[in-house]
């Protein structure tokens, strides 16, 4: 019922958007419906019994001919991240308050379209219902994009779509593939799609797991697939890219741990690796490229594009810790990238420009919001003390316990993300006041309501990440009960 | 038989009517009519009429069919209203016929023999022949008639030469009997037989406009007038793919291996000729031709992988591809009607001038890309299934390159309805049109949502 009703409230709402109009009433009662949304996650993550191995299940009958059913339910994993949507989705309509749309009620109500499809994602214990849920959260970000979008919008958010669509239509193919191997009466849920998995024979596994990878990597994304990814960012509007860049980038991690991990055995061990080669390059080319990037969102993007490919990498890891650090770390990054773009969009708003050329010496104008920036840009570092740390410590015990080769590599990583970041922060804040940057007013009350309780998320996450990081470790174990 | 007698008798009052000066009368009495004939199919569910000496099968698979066609007809002709409003000339010989190529259609959907098959096949393609020249004074309808009628009369010598060399390799008309010649052959079978069947099939791919039989559709779906083509895309199309399964179904079916494999081909080559061409068109009813051609490939895949739930899966395919083409078709005759052109650019900015139309255009349209919960994914994904169940996954990884490249034509007209500025200030529509229009749509959205309406059938 929890479950079901955390997909059903946004997705009413939604609906009921679509028939308004204005901007004030819109705001609110998209506001109000996240913010129920926030407190039933909440009363989900109170009442979770660890000891479970799906908590809330949900099963109604869909198509018994068929073998897929409308089964819904959370693991730990699913739990933190439905957590992470019911958290930010606020945040993210908050930011975008004082700010003048065009149809605004449609705007609202699209996003929260997306916020069901996600949270559908990340629930879904059918293979149909989950592939049905991944395509859904593309269509509201796709018209996100596209009707509220920048310069170039139309040819660059049909790229993205049709990007993420070829990768999904690969993973279809799959998921039917280890739906016709089930033992007769076919069956659709995800556990039944597993077990199949290890009675394949190596070439299928093969096959399957390159479909699968395919998809993942193209939602998150990873070498090569990322040249959908700075472009969309950066003409998305500032609610888009939090969309895409904080929650909608997890779907494609999410893919890896649910469906890719448990390919055990010889599968893993010869293309797993080909995966890590994969992410430590985007690791590593993210971040020179990012070094190099003239204009915010466009750094912010390439950040983020290496810091998934840690993630990536950490994942195929598959030792407890880079496992535990890679879901710690989806959360961290999910709070951090969406106090990032934040930071773009209000320096955006005040400046009319987001080219670091042309701000400077906005500090002195603007301290509150230097201070939320300085802790936004600690946590994306990962300093100790800050959520970053944490999930990056964790990911690099891991990675040196798998090779000690491929940690050095990432934490090389973890050095030039800390010069971008840095680098960022001392051109546009410090030295000499811009023309651009003259006027520039502090944060306003409404910006303080969004700013105050990220600063508060990445600094309580970081000093007592413990809570987290054991409802994730039962489905953590599943994970590697699968594999060993 | 009271399926033919009611429509016959429709048919042919329409036509009185219309002598009778009681053009008023006309739709409204249609519309009843066709309700009446819906009431009359449905009692044959789960209760097989008469057959006729084996003639005519009513049977759940003619229940099926029949009713979609003719709520689908019935759809055209609430269409027509709009459509035809202000027009000076009498409409009733374009209605009659209109009902008389249904009823060719429904006979060659019941057909147990080829005598009747042909007879239905014939009675509907020449009703169409006529309809596709309906609009006397346009250039294009003269040239889509012209083209239609000689490219379908050349498909029908396909067609009656295989049913004659069918007859030669086993002496008789009668499907049940060919099957069971087909089988009493044990593999050995002569080649007559195979060229017979080789020929019916080519003919049935002509009719439904699968690749490389498909050159006439552009052609005659962009010339003919749109209320035609809609009615041709998809009435026409569900009668013929129905037909063809039921062939394959009663007749071929005994021995897969003589056809499947050119089947798989025709459904390929669909599939890819379809998408690409559809690529570069700049008309949507050109477009919605070539994607037509590709959607009847991925039909064809159904009926490559049959197995005993193939009927209701065609069955919703169908109904999730003829509620978007409707729904499509309405949309393309008020911006026809508004701007005289049908043209991608005529698209510009509809979600400005008419939101509701608009939401309802792009569901259409990203229903027949395939995207979930809509009924076109749960078609597409049917058909991938059991594609895949039979072993030909190859043909499903064209499909999903096919379905990839779809994307850029059918979004081409979202695209233009929502980023771009109208330069009308609103569209010319009517209550009945939105309205069933906004039916076709929730169709389109409860269908993919709860599939099992039609396929726990």
């Amino acid at each position: 019922m929890l479950t079901i009703s955390l997909i059903l409230l946004p997705l009413i709402v939604s609906v009921l958007l679509f028939f308004m109009k204005g901007q004030k009433a819109s705001q609110q009662i998209a506001l109000l419906a996240t913010l129920a949304e926030l407190a039933i996650a909440l009363i989900a993550f109170t009442g979770f019994d660890k000891s479970l191995a799906v908590n809330y299940p949900l099963l109604i009958d869909w198509l018994p001919k068929m073998g897929f059913s409308f089964s819904l339910g959370m693991d730990g994993i699913s739990l933190l991240l439905v957590m992470l949507t019911a958290v930010l989705t606020p945040f993210i309509i908050l930011s975008t308050f004082n700010r003048e749309n065009k149809l605004p009620a449609s705007f609202y109500a699209l996003v929260l379209m997306m916020q069901a499809a996600l949270v559908g994602v990340f629930t879904s214990q059918d293979g149909l219902l989950f592939y049905v849920f991944w395509e859904l959260a593309l269509i509201p970000i796709y018209f996100i994009c596209g009707l509220w979008g920048g310069e170039n919008k139309v040819q660059i958010t049909l790229k993205f779509f049709i990007y993420t669509m070829v990768g999904s239509l690969f993973m279809l193919a799959a998921l039917i593939w280890l739906y016709t191997k089930t033992p007769a009466p076919h069956q659709f849920g995800i556990k039944n799609l597993l077990l199949v998995i290890p009675t394949l024979s190596p070439v299928e596994q093969a096959w399957l797991f390159a479909a699968f990878v395919l998809a993942f990597a193209i939602k998150m994304p990873l070498f090569p697939f990322h040249s959908w990814q700075p472009d969309t960012y950066t003409v998305a509007p500032p609610a888009g890219s939090m969309l895409l860049a904080g929650i909608m980038l997890k779907m494609g991690i999410y893919g890896l741990l649910r469906f890719v991990l448990p390919f055990r055995g010889n599968t893993l061990s010869t293309y797993g690796p080909v995966v890590i080669v994969l992410a430590l390059i985007g690791l590593i080319y993210g971040s020179i490229i990012a070094i190099k990037q003239q204009e915010i969102k466009r750094l912010i993007a390439y950040s983020s594009f290496a810091h998934v490919g840690l993630m990536a990498a950490a994942a195929f890891a598959l030792t407890r810790d880079a496992l535990a650090g890679t879901i710690f770390q989806m959360l961290s990054h999910g709070v951090n990238i969406v106090a990032l773009f934040f930071v773009a969009d209000i320096i955006q708003r005040r400046t009319n420009t987001t080219q670091i050329s042309e701000l400077g010496g906005i500090a002195k104008q603007a301290p509150r919001f230097a201070v939320f920036f300085m802790i936004a840009m600690l946590g994306s570092v990962a300093l100790p003390l800050t959520n970053g740390f944490i999930g990056e410590f964790l990911m690099l015990v891991g990675l040196a316990q798998y090779s000690m080769a491929v940690a050095a590599v990432a934490g090389i990583s973890i050095i030039l993300g800390a010069v971008y970041m840095f680098w960022l922060y001392q051109r546009t804040m410090y030295g000499e006041t811009k023309p651009a940057s003259e006027s520039f007013t502090d944060l306003t009350s409404t910006e303080m309501l969004v700013a105050v309780p990220l600063i508060i998320l990445i600094v309580v996450m970081g000093v007592y990440p413990k809570p987290l990081l054991e409802i994730a470790q039962p489905a953590i174990t599943e994970i590697l009960k699968y594999i060993h | 038989m009271n399926t033919f007698i009611a429509l016959a008798s429709l048919g042919v009052i329409t036509m009185f009517l219309g002598v009778l000066n009681l053009k008023k009368w006309l739709l409204p009495f249609i519309v009843a009519g066709l309700a009446v004939t819906i009431a009359v199919i449905l009692p044959s569910w789960n209760n097989p009429g008469n057959t006729f000496l084996d003639m005519f099968y009513i049977d759940n698979f003619f229940v099926l069919f029949s009713a979609l066609m003719v709520v689908s007809t019935l759809v055209v002709f609430l269409m027509a209203a709009q459509y035809y409003k202000g027009e000076k000339r009498s409409l009733e010989g374009i209605y009659s016929i209109i009902i008389f190529s249904l009823f060719g259609g429904i006979m060659m959907v019941s057909a147990g023999n080829m005598i009747m098959f042909f007879t239905g096949l014939e009675i509907m393609s020449i009703s169409l022949y006529l309809l596709a020249g309906s609009h006397k004074t346009s250039y294009e309808s003269n040239e889509a008639a012209m083209k239609y009628f000689l490219m379908g009369a050349f498909a029908s010598a396909f067609l009656l030469f295989g049913i004659a060399l069918l007859y030669g390799a086993t002496g008789s008309l009668y499907f049940t009997d060919i099957s069971s010649k087909i089988a009493a052959f044990h593999g050995q079978v002569p080649s007559l037989l195979k060229a017979g069947i080789l020929l019916v099939a080519i003919g049935m791919a002509f009719k439904v406009a699968a690749a490389p039989f498909h050159f006439w559709a552009p052609d005659v779906y962009h010339g003919s007038p749109t209320l035609i083509t809609a009615y041709m895309i998809t009435v026409i199309k569900v009668a013929g793919f129905a037909a063809f399964l039921r062939l394959t179904m009663l007749c071929f079916g005994s021995d897969t291996s003589l056809w499947v494999n050119s089947v798989a081909a025709i459904s390929a080559i669909s599939i890819v000729l379809g998408n690409f061409s559809a690529l570069t068109q700049s008309k949507s009813k050109r477009m919605l031709a070539y994607s037509s051609v590709a959607h009847s490939g991925y039909i064809l895949i159904a009926l490559v992988s049959i197995q005993t739930i193939t009927p209701t899966i065609i069955a919703y395919y169908s109904a999730a591809y003829v509620a978007a083409n409707l729904a499509a078709f309405i949309v393309i005759i008020m911006v026809k009607q508004t701007t005289g052109s049908s043209d991608f650019e005529s698209f510009n900015g509809i979600a400005k001038t008419n939101p509701v139309v608009a939401a309802c255009g792009a569901i259409a349209m990203l229903s027949l890309t395939g995207i979930p919960p809509l009924a076109g994914f749960m078609g597409k994904y049917f058909v991938f299934s059991s594609a895949i169940q039979q072993g030909y996954l190859w043909l499903v990884l064209i499909a999903i390159v096919g379905s990839a490249v779809s994307i850029f034509y059918y979004f081409r007209p979202v695209i233009n309805m929502y980023m771009k500025d109208a330069a009308y200030e609103t569209l010319k529509t009517s209550k009945l049109s939105i309205g069933i229009l906004v039916m076709l749509t929730i169709l389109t959205v409860i269908l993919g949502l709860i599939p099992g309406l039609i396929i726990n059938l």
